[in-house]
């Protein structure tokens, strides 16, 4: 399924949670990074269809999510995990998650059944379906949220910090899970950890302050910081970010990073450091190649 | 015992041609996809898809008595389980409502003389308890699944609307049977217009707000009338619940209705009203 944003802005009093963001985002794995307040989950509210934007269009699908029939339409085509998904404490899992698919419009207990089994299993939670939800820790809980976004099949699936609370192996688990789905549908997941992006999407969305400040493959944020990334001693003056790594070197961001820097081979998580920072710094200037 | 090894190919025709298999061959075929696909081979059915449906149904729960005979009689599954998630309808809930209404009744049946009430307490307190149970019978801060519903098709509207009724009955039958069995019951019909429009305030102003400031509001309306009724005229009880009174109280609740109804359908779908969401946090009701 298709997604387009055009022109999307949210404000909420005075406060511009979305600034003019025009998106497309087709099947595959989109990965929405952006540090905290970025506005990457005001954004997934607005394509799941549960925050009006103040203004711009979002359509999905071919349907316009400002009219009711088409909101209607996407919902019956849609997986939502919000950042907060709050749960039933005294449900079973199974419950849970058929509670769920019965909203999903699935009516026909067997095969609902056999959906919530399915959803349940992807997510490793088949040995617990009856178990309450009161007794799970909270990895298992995001796992039974993650469970009930899949669980009718969605064309669209929208996951706001899916990995939160995940243990290493989960975690794993789980990206192995949003690869296949994404082989066939459009999955949108929201994150900051980076290397849940690196991992598994696709494309890549950059968003700082309620804009988009990078949109495009994995690949292309990395080699935004082709020639910039260096290894040095110390910090040089102008160095746009800098950090010390388990070697005890420096990794440095910059154009000049000054005598006896070594140039190093720049990853995803430069090149998203390069394009927040230097929207955040305004008053330095942006390192061009 | 348990089998580890994969079925014997005998063992698998014996099994495909309708031996029972032994209690661990049983075990082993429900842990093992292989020895599944063998059997189904043999079959020519898809038996790890049968017995997928077969572990569904074992771990599926069964729904209730109440749910079954609703959905049988028409009203929609997903309505019928979401009405069943409403918070003023838990026995916790419901056990405060009747011990406050017995409490309230049990004062209303005592001798009124000297400095005793000027009013009927429970007729005082009715209202209230219902506005409460209305109040907090849907929306963002106490479903914790409603961002989630929100994003399904389901009707906003019509969950709004059963749960804020299914509130309503329940607590008003519950203050309704505490009010006949203490001696007081023609109070339970006098309330009823009262209830309604204060559990519509409250309604109303939680569905802008939140479900406490609706609640507050509500009550707090309500209880200014009857004070400023105790204060200012000789006959509270015929200025409160008068037959004028009870027209007014039921006209003003079916004005809020209609603008509960008409305001969930022209935002349908979608949960945040901007203007709202700063003031009132990040999920104001609607």
């Amino acid at each position: 399924m298709d997604v387009i944003a055009d022109g999307l802005n949210c404000s909420f009093g005075s406060f511009r949670a979305l600034k003019s963001v025009d998106l497309t985002l087709g099947p595959g794995i989109t990965g929405v990074l952006g540090p905290n307040g970025a506005g990457k989950t005001t954004l997934l509210r607005a394509l799941a269809t549960v925050l009006k934007p103040t203004s711009g269009s979002v359509k999905a699908g071919g349907w316009d999510l400002g009219t009711a029939g088409g909101r209607r339409e996407v919902r019956r085509r849609l997986g939502y995990l919000p950042q907060d998904a709050g749960l039933y404490p005294r449900f079973t899992v199974f419950q849970f998650v058929d509670y769920v698919a019965i909203l999903k419009e699935l009516d026909d207990p067997s095969q609902r059944h056999r959906r919530v089994l399915q959803a349940l299993e992807a997510v490793g939670l088949e040995d617990l379906a009856g178990k309450r939800i009161s007794q799970l820790s909270g990895g298992m809980r995001r796992r039974v949220g993650i469970a009930q976004a899949i669980v009718a099949e969605p064309e669209l699936l929208l996951l706001d910090e899916p990995t939160g609370g995940l243990d290493p192996e989960q975690r794993m688990r789980f990206r192995q899970l949003i690869a296949s789905l994404g082989e066939s549908r459009t999955v949108v997941l929201s994150t900051h950890l980076v290397e849940d992006v690196a991992a598994i999407c696709t494309a890549v969305v950059v968003m700082s302050k309620g804009e988009v400040l990078f949109q495009g493959p994995p690949s292309a944020l990395r080699a935004r910081a082709e020639g910039l990334v260096w290894s040095a001693d110390e910090t040089p003056a102008g160095a746009l970010v800098s950090w010390r790594t388990e070697s005890g070197a420096l990794r440095v961001i910059a154009t000049d990073p000054g005598p006896g820097a070594v140039p190093v081979e720049p990853n995803l998580e430069d090149g998203y450091l390069l394009v927040t920072s230097a929207s955040s710094s305004r008053e330095r200037p942006v390192p061009t190649r | 015992m348990s089998v580890t090894a994969h079925l014997t190919g005998a063992l698998v025709t014996q099994i495909a041609s309708g031996a029972v298999p032994s209690g661990e061959v049983s075990v082993h075929l429900g842990d093992c996809a292989t020895c599944r696909s063998l059997v189904a081979r043999e079959l020519d059915v898809d038996l790890a898809q049968a017995f997928s449906g077969v572990l569904a149904e074992i771990n599926a729960p069964r729904s209730r008595l109440g749910e079954r005979v609703l959905v049988a009689a028409g009203v929609p599954a997903w309505l019928v389980r979401s009405t069943a998630q409403t918070r003023s309808l838990r026995l916790s809930w419901l056990l405060c409502s009747a011990i406050v209404s017995g409490l309230a009744v049990a004062a209303s049946a005592l001798p009124r003389t000297g400095a005793g009430f000027l009013l009927p307490p429970l007729l005082v307190v009715a209202p209230c308890l219902v506005a409460i149970a209305v109040g907090f019978s849907y929306g963002p801060s106490v479903d914790p699944l409603y961002e989630i519903v929100l994003a399904t098709p389901a009707s906003r509207v019509a969950a709004l609307l059963a749960r804020m009724s299914a509130a309503m009955a329940v607590n008003s039958a519950l203050i309704a049977i505490a009010a006949a069995s203490g001696g007081v019951g023609q109070a339970a019909f006098t309330w009823f217009p009262s209830m309604a429009a204060v559990s519509l305030v409250a309604a109303v102003v939680a569905a802008r707000t939140r479900p406490l400031i609706g609640v507050a509001t509500g009550c707090a309306l309500w209880l200014a009338e009857v004070l400023s009724a105790t204060e200012l005229t000789r006959s509270p009880v015929a200025t409160l619940w008068g037959p004028l009174s009870q027209i007014a109280y039921l006209c003003v609740a079916a004005t809020l209705l209609g603008v509960l109804v008409n305001s969930t359908r022209r935002e349908r779908g979608f949960a945040l009203a901007r203007t709202s969401a700063s003031r009132n946090g990040p999920f104001p009701w609607m």
